[in-house]
């Protein structure tokens, strides 16, 4: 408690000693000028003074050089000034960003961004020119979330790209951006998206909060920031959406949830949401209800397989073989009776080689990768069969369970299933069925418990809402979901009057 | 904790008790029956239905008049402090008392049934510890936890109806009264005991939302799904054992299950038992919450989680001495006459006195 107020205090002192000894002002001095930004930024050499005049006055043009858009500084500022030697200055430079201030932090917080900064001798006023260059890479589809049907863009590491990306697809007034610094050494940009109209007041409220509470030197991603938010890290559920598609975002915001984009970053964040929303992909939507609904089905099936079967198979073997029908115990019995080990060890170490063979398959370049899934997955699978190590129905297991757990169309709650499973394999192993249900009503109060940004992750099961599993275990036709899900609380629930009007009119 | 983030919809009351309802009786609850009532066993439960119907009007008129106080609450307005808090105690104790009995008939059938080899204090330690991280939570939680676990309910009801038309005899519950209306009403008796699990009312009643008539409507359905429920399975056993076998098979609607078998499953009844457990763990999970929040509300001021380490101990200690097949008896009598005064004996001693003396609870919240 005392270390906590300690650091408390410490917190609040460091800025006041860092302003008492700086430079706060423009000076009239052109030289102390320079000096000043010199000594600010630490003589670094990308930085470049180029001298100019304006108005029979001296003056001095500050950028630092990778950051900013030559061209744009060659058109916007040294070009006209040359033309046109006198006049008003604001008249004179051709820029969408063109400040005028006294204040000396301002300048280098510009400077430090990309902007360039012009300085008169005697004058205590300093221009500043928004030269910013924009580094972007194409809007390439992103790999873990490709989908058969629909746009093929994504998001990529620039903010305002994003931003773009984003506006096009809502063309709303009530789509706003709000912008925050975070990490007090890097000053990541940081971008909080909602629908006004849509979003629930209190909870935009307590994003902000939360985003503000964070006090530390360096926000290298979202993920950084997810940390700091999230409602419970002793979770190994993943609390917020991760997606780099912006088709997704927008869904999202238009169910009344919060979007939070990261400068350097192509991924976005979405709150609050929960556990379906990481078995719900855009390909959903863009094939036929039946089918849709079929394949959302199997997803969910896959989470049940990759979590049980393991461990149901090893409950088998180990405890209740009376469950299976006769027939199927003799073959079962013969392929596990020269295997050595009990169940677990041989499930453990099938499911520890798979891991492997993935971690080294995303390492890897995608060539040497595919050999090596040829290898791990044929080569070790059949030799280790052979070799009589592990039998052929666990090999079975394993695969079926490893093929389900990369179903999910969520990298992160893929993990999430796959770490859990291990735990349950260990309790199926000391009890039997018993410890499985043991486990999955563990893991399931778990699930009822947690919460992300007040909203409870189970919804709309638990809480139960029938109206809302229209788009869970199965996707209904869209003009059969007329309403947003209640889960973000959206301040409108309709989202579509009935839009088949013309069926009826038709009919009679 | 704010009283207004624990309230629950009248929905999940509704599920609330029936979940508690549905517990570790249902198992051998065809044989007690049959014991008495013979063939009419399936008339001793919807009898047992009706007479828990009536303790539901008496719990609900009684809560009624303390609209917005729990049971551990009103006792101290009715009685003053000293006296309230005996009383309240007396119903701590037969929470505390009644989770471990769950826990002693449960961990029994568990090393019957499943697990032989394991000691019977690993499983009731597992429970123990399992329910207890759900029920620190505050009552909506574990509301939620209950309704979304009633799915597997309808799965009870289809294995109970499949089984019923392989191999029905009706033969075997003819003539109906063969037993004669005494030995029905005795069975109902016992029928009653393995029904219990509407008290909660006596917690749960003012943290439900809505007017007294739809805490009534829920709780009612509920006791209804339960009777339905209850009187369908035991009338499922009767036709399919003949008398003799089902006087001596103790838990009919396992060994009902184990007789017959699907193309891939041979053994249902152990599957039966998995999710069996669960309604056993949902029971308990609300007796032991009630336990409690008596608890907290005397000694914790108010905050149950500070309960939870005596109780889960008070509860293993109880569970685990009852370890001989005379002491799970004993523990049998001591409940059926414990929650006979507590449930039916005392509530209406206090409605009559709220009455008499004109007691009552403040109307609105």
């Amino acid at each position: 408690m005392r270390s906590i107020f300690r650091g408390r205090k410490k917190r609040k002192s460091e800025p006041t000693t860092k302003v008492g000894d700086t430079t706060t002002r423009v000076s009239s001095s052109l030289q102390e000028n320079i000096d000043n930004i010199n000594e600010k930024l630490c003589r670094s050499q990308d930085l470049v003074f180029r001298s100019i005049e304006f108005n029979g006055k001296k003056g001095v043009l500050v950028f630092i050089e990778p950051l900013t858009d030559q061209n744009q500084v060659l058109k916007a500022i040294i070009q006209p000034l040359l033309k046109v030697r006198e006049g008003k200055l604001e008249e004179v430079i051709i820029a969408n960003y063109l400040r005028q201030t006294e204040s000396f932090d301002e300048i280098i917080e510009h400077l430090v961004r990309g902007d360039s900064i012009l300085l008169f001798s005697r004058s205590e006023q300093a221009f500043i020119v928004g030269t910013e260059a924009t580094e972007k890479r194409n809007l390439t589809e992103p790999d873990n979330e490709a989908v058969v049907r629909g746009p093929h863009d994504g998001l990529v590491e620039n903010i305002k790209v994003n931003l773009y990306n984003i506006r096009h697809r809502i063309q709303n007034p009530n789509l706003t951006v709000k912008f925050f610094r975070v990490g007090a050494e890097t000053r990541s940009k940081l971008a909080m998206l909602y629908i006004r109209n849509l979003a629930h007041p209190d909870l935009v409220k307590e994003v902000e909060k939360r985003i503000n509470a964070i006090r530390t030197d360096t926000i290298m991603s979202p993920g950084f920031v997810t940390e700091f938010m999230e409602d419970c890290p002793a979770s190994p559920f993943p609390q917020v959406l991760y997606t780099e598609r912006p088709d997704r975002v927008v869904s999202n915001l238009m169910e009344g949830r919060i979007v939070m984009l990261g400068e350097g970053d192509p991924t976005a964040v979405v709150v609050p949401v929960t556990l379906f929303a990481f078995y719900q992909t855009p390909d959903d939507y863009h094939s036929r209800w039946m089918i849709g609904s079929f394949v959302r089905f199997v997803r969910l099936m896959s989470f049940l397989i990759a979590f049980l079967l393991p461990s149901l198979y090893i409950a088998i073997v180990e405890f209740h073989p009376e469950v299976l029908p006769i027939s199927l115990i003799y073959s079962l019995k013969s392929s596990i009776d020269t295997i050595p080990f009990p169940a677990i060890i041989e499930a453990l170490l099938m499911e520890l080689t798979i891991e492997l063979i993935r971690e080294a398959g995303i390492r890897l370049p995608s060539r040497v990768g595919q050999t090596i899934g040829i290898v791990g997955g044929l080569v070790i699978g059949d030799a280790v069969v052979r070799a009589g190590l592990v039998s052929n129905t666990m090999l079975i297991v394993v695969a079926i369970t490893a093929i389900s757990s990369f179903v999910v169309p969520s990298h992160e709650l893929s993990t999430a299933i796959r770490v859990m499973r291990f735990p349950l394999m260990v309790a199926a192993f000391s009890f039997g069925f018993f410890g499985i249900v043991v486990g999955l009503i563990i893991i399931f109060m778990h699930l009822v418990k947690l919460e992300s940004f007040g909203t409870p992750y189970l919804a709309p099961f638990a809480p139960l809402r029938v109206k809302d599993l229209k788009d869970t275990f199965i996707r209904l036709p869209i003009w059969k979901l007329n309403q947003r899900p209640h889960d973000p609380h959206p301040q409108r629930m309709k989202q579509e009057e009935p839009s088949r009007g013309w069926k009826k009119d038709e009919d009679s | 904790m704010k009283i207004a983030d624990n309230t629950i919809t009248q929905g999940q009351f509704m599920f609330f008790i029936l979940q508690t309802q549905i517990g570790v009786g249902v198992l051998s609850l065809p044989h007690q029956v049959q014991s008495s009532a013979k063939g009419a066993g399936w008339i001793s439960v919807i009898i047992a239905g009706l007479a828990s119907q009536l303790i539901i009007l008496f719990l609900w008129a009684l809560n009624k008049r303390f609209p917005s106080s729990t049971i551990y609450e009103f006792l101290t307005q009715l009685f003053g402090k000293f006296t309230g808090t005996i009383l309240g105690l007396a119903y701590v104790s037969y929470a505390i008392f009644t989770s471990a009995d769950i826990l002693v008939l449960f961990s029994d059938i568990v090393s019957r049934w499943i697990l032989p080899a394991t000691p019977r204090w690993v499983v009731i330690l597992i429970v123990i510890v399992t329910c207890m991280y759900m029920a620190v939570e505050n009552l909506r939680n574990i509301a939620r936890f209950l309704v979304a676990t009633s799915i597997l309910i309808p799965v009870f009801l289809a294995l109970a109806i499949y089984s019923m038309m392989v191999n029905m005899n009706v033969d075997y519950i003819f003539p109906l009264t063969e037993a004669g209306w005494l030995d029905i009403i005795k069975g109902s008796q016992k029928a009653l005991f393995s029904m219990v699990g509407f008290e909660l009312i006596l917690l749960a009643y003012p943290l439900v939302e809505g007017n007294s008539g739809g805490k009534l409507k829920a709780i009612s359905l509920a006791n209804l799904l339960v009777t339905l429920l209850y009187s369908f399975l035991t009338f499922t056993c009767l036709v399919i054992f003949s008398p003799r076998e089902i006087e001596v098979i103790p838990e009919p609607l396992l060994y009902m299950l184990k007789s017959f078998t699907f193309n891939v499953i041979e053994r249902i009844d152990l599957i039966f038992l998995s999710i069996w457990s669960v309604s056993v763990f949902t029971t308990f999970i609300s007796y032991i919450f009630m336990g409690m929040m008596g608890l907290g509300q005397y000694f914790h001021k108010g905050n149950h989680k500070k309960a939870a380490w005596w109780a889960g101990i008070i509860c293993f200690v109880l569970a685990v001495w009852a370890g001989q097949p005379e002491k799970i008896r004993l523990y049998d009598k001591i409940f059926s006459i414990g929650s006979f005064i507590m449930i039916m004996v005392v509530p209406l001693l206090l409605l009559g006195w709220s009455y008499l003396f004109k007691v009552k609870g403040e109307t609105s919240t």
